[in-house]
């Protein structure tokens, strides 16, 4: 199947012929996945091409296990899965890339959105989202940005469906008081 | 989905969502996975009807030596006979055709 057909072809059939062995195929599913993938490790990461670098490593590792891909229909949350343990893999590997120091995170001012300024609304999340930890943080992310259950997520991380649960409760709960206003802080 | 999420964390994560998309990254993506191996489904097949006959071959040898050591015992009750052999290597032939037909599917994913 030629590159423009491919860009009209269900995520299944794609899916199917990328298990095949076809490299124009799997292109075609980065190009239609990287949004997803890309943002859950900017939200992450604190550098974009730290982010990127990752992104690209779970696409590299997802083509390589492909073939063991049990359902065409469940690509997204198997890529999920490796991108989730790309990241898993970084932080246990080099936690320190994955920081900013303390001290280069600004305060936030953000927390109740105006219309105008979502960057900046964006910039105040990602900053508080750096100050939790790892753990605490990927359980966040992926429970508000990406919306698996808990039970996904659990099934994602590898982790015990109790870890899962308080490490999103506790993560809500610093990052909510993090971004309150200054006079509601606990910290 | 029955988690509670707070609400306003929610609609903050969702209104600053990011999906970042640009051909350069399909490009970077397209040139680490050109540099990775990966066998074809047709050479796993082959890897997996190699292992199936090794394992077959590694049994019959098995076999072969226990008959060996019972050939003392068993050799006496045996009459040799022209259709016996034919039957027999017909059988085997037989045999291999179906492990070689069938250990394809054995191994094919579901």
């Amino acid at each position: 199947m030629n590159p423009s057909a491919l860009a009209g072809a269900a995520e299944a059939t794609v899916v199917v012929l990328a298990v095949s062995g076809e490299h124009h195929a799997f292109a075609e599913l980065v190009r239609r996945r990287q949004g997803m993938v890309r943002g859950l490790m900017r939200r992450l990461c604190h550098d974009h091409a730290l982010a990127d670098d990752l992104a690209q490593q779970a696409f590299v590792q997802a083509w390589r296990r492909i073939g063991r891909l049990q359902s065409p229909q469940a690509f997204g949350s198997w890529l999920r899965s490796i991108a989730v343990n790309a990241w898993l893999q970084e932080a246990r590997r080099a936690p320190a890339r994955l920081e900013a120091p303390a001290a280069d995170l600004p305060e936030p001012e953000h927390y109740g959105l105006g219309e105008d300024d979502l960057a900046a609304a964006r910039l105040d999340l990602n900053h508080a989202l750096l100050r939790l930890r790892a753990s605490e943080r990927i359980c966040v992310v992926l429970a508000y940005a990406e919306g698996p259950s808990h039970r996904e997520i659990a099934e994602a991380t590898g982790w015990p469906l109790g870890t899962v649960k308080s490490n999103v409760t506790r993560g809500s709960e610093r990052l909510r008081a993090w971004l309150s206003p200054q006079g509601e802080r606990d910290e | 989905m029955s988690d509670n999420l707070d609400p306003g964390l929610k609609r903050l994560f969702a209104e600053t969502a990011e999906h970042p998309a640009d051909e350069d990254f399909v490009t970077a993506v397209s040139a680490r996975t050109a540099r990775v191996y990966r066998p074809s489904p047709m050479v796993r097949e082959l890897a997996a009807g190699c292992l199936t006959a090794l394992a077959l071959a590694a049994a019959v040898g098995g076999a072969g030596l226990a008959l060996q050591q019972g050939a003392a015992v068993i050799a006496p009750l045996i009459t040799p006979s022209p259709i016996g052999i034919v039957t027999g290597l017909s059988l085997a032939l037989a045999g291999a055709i179906c492990v070689r037909l069938l250990a394809p599917l054995a191994f094919r994913r579901p």
